[in-house]
């Protein structure tokens, strides 16, 4: 670690977090709200220098991952804290690999222990239905908490929670208002790791970095759909490739350039997805790419694209 | 080298604390968490004239512990507003943290400091200047008389269990009419 903090943008971290955790302890007991924030602050934080830490120490790397589980844990951002206890494990750190254990048992009895009569553990509570569910709109939402939590909450109130939620990137929204039906995910742009959930569907913002289809060579034997490619610059980390219909970019083509803040709902799928729907490239920096279906102007919150659905169009 | 029986004993004097060596954590810290632990710790070492403390210094494997008289030198900021502004216990611990700190700063200067949340509670640590084993900091306070002592014992049980690998640890208690230190290493009986 000594040499590792040499590097700025650790040294900047470990600064970052540090003085999140300090601030979260000095709002305990406090305020609720505002010391859960600096939690999740920290948590993020945590899964950045884990990730950093990674190709060079793996003892470390575990050590900030297993902080950002408890740190997510604590706050009730219990998905959050399940996905580094999970990347834990995956790094192998013998002795974390029990604590880390330990932390996904508590996980699993969370639900049991989420204290509804405050804010914060409604809002957790909300924020553990839309994970175990992959998605719901608000509806859902009101019947869902009320089974399996017996926690009853208005159509408005799940909407207001879910705006807090999404300002704290524990979920991701779409739809709403103008009678539109108000869709909530979960938040999968910082994960400590995103295995087991590719398929799931989320909605993510960002900027347009660069198209990048032309750097793909198409293999016309595996080539199953017609798609334009983008780098897009926002809230997913570690960054990924969007794929847009080809429908979409030629709907857009004044939009779909280097700069263009866009939203957009669709599912997470392995890099290797591309390969094996036609898409080949030889060396390549990304891990995930992220299957477009809606795409949303980030400014006027209007869609520009909605795939239609396969039959019907 | 303070920390081992021989040393402690030839050193047990005089020591300085300078609340504005707190500023020394800034490459670690933000400035704005350094500044109300300033006016925190000053707010209460103005109350009870905390201005000569006693430093007992308590090893590990020792039953017998050292005495420091120690000074503590502070800004002569205004806390006059400290009180309305904030709640009685958190002053008292975050000058509990504030104090914790400088004493690590005195005892053990170190070249790598950070706070991680691995269990209940949160977990200070550092590196010192003179090895690369990373040790533990707890810190605690309070005014009621006599508490300080139970939470100190209660932290130096939580050492034992908790940590039993540790290379070493520092425990700092605040308290109106003591300040305690307790800082052990493995090698302390050793030496």
């Amino acid at each position: 670690m000594m040499d590792l903090i040499k590097n700025n943008e650790i040294k900047g971290l470990v600064k970052a977090i540090s003085s999140n955790l300090i601030r979260a302890q000095m709002e305990e007991k406090m305020d609720l709200n505002l010391r859960n924030k600096y939690l999740e602050s920290a948590g993020s934080d945590s899964i950045s220098i884990g990730r950093l830490l990674l190709e060079f120490d793996n003892v470390e790397s575990s050590k900030y991952f297993l902080s950002a589980g408890h740190s997510f844990e604590e706050s009730g951002a219990i998905n959050r804290s399940r996905t580094c206890y999970e990347k834990v494990i995956e790094i192998g750190v013998g002795d974390f690999i029990d604590r880390a254990r330990e932390g996904l048992e508590r996980l699993d009895r969370v639900n049991q222990h989420v204290d509804l009569d405050t804010k914060e553990g409604r809002l957790a509570g909300l924020d553990y239905i839309v994970w175990k569910y992959k998605g719901l709109n608000t509806l859902e939402a009101v019947e869902y908490l009320k089974n399996d939590l017996g926690l009853e909450l208005s159509t408005n109130t799940i909407r207001n929670y879910a705006r807090e939620l999404e300002a704290r990137d524990r979920v991701a929204i779409w739809g709403g208002p103008q009678g539109r039906i108000y869709h909530i995910y979960p938040n999968l742009a910082n994960l400590a790791t995103r295995k087991g959930y590719y398929d799931v569907e989320t909605a993510i913002s960002g900027t347009i970095e660069k198209r990048v289809t032309p750097f793909f060579e198409i293999q016309f034997q595996n080539w199953s759909y017609n798609k334009e490619i983008f780098v897009v610059n926002g809230t997913m980390s570690p960054e990924l490739l969007m794929t847009v219909d080809m429908n979409a970019y030629i709907k857009n083509l004044d939009k779909l350039k280097k700069g263009y803040a866009i939203k957009a709902v669709g599912t997470l799928q392995k890099f290797q997805s591309l390969a094996s729907n036609g898409y080949e490239i030889t060396q390549s920096q990304y891990q995930d790419v992220f299957d477009s279906k809606i795409l949303i102007d980030r400014i006027t919150g209007e869609p520009i694209y909605n795939r239609p659905v396969r039959g019907v169009d | 080298m303070i920390g081992t029986k021989r040393v402690s004993k030839k050193m047990g004097d005089m020591k300085d604390l300078y609340m504005k060596d707190l500023s020394k954590y800034s490459e670690w810290l933000d400035e704005d968490i350094l500044s109300s632990f300033t006016k925190n710790a000053e707010y209460l070492i103005e109350k009870h004239s905390f201005y000569s403390v006693t430093l007992r210094h308590k090893m590990l494997n020792e039953k017998e512990s050292f005495d420091y008289e120690v000074k503590i030198k502070t800004h002569g900021l205004d806390v006059s507003k400290v009180p309305s502004t904030l709640q009685k216990n958190r002053i008292i611990e975050d000058a509990g943290i504030a104090m914790g700190l400088l004493f690590t700063q005195l005892l053990r200067p170190f070249k790598f400091f950070n706070v991680l949340k691995i269990g209940e509670g949160y977990d200070y640590s550092y590196i010192p200047e003179d090895n690369n084993e990373e040790e533990k900091l707890e810190m605690t306070a309070t005014e009621i008389p006599n508490e300080g002592t139970n939470r100190l014992n209660s932290k130096i049980r939580k050492f034992s269990d908790k940590f039993p690998d540790s290379s070493g640890y520092i425990s700092v208690s605040c308290f109106p009419d003591r300040l305690q230190i307790y800082w052990g290493h493995k090698n302390d009986g050793s030496d």
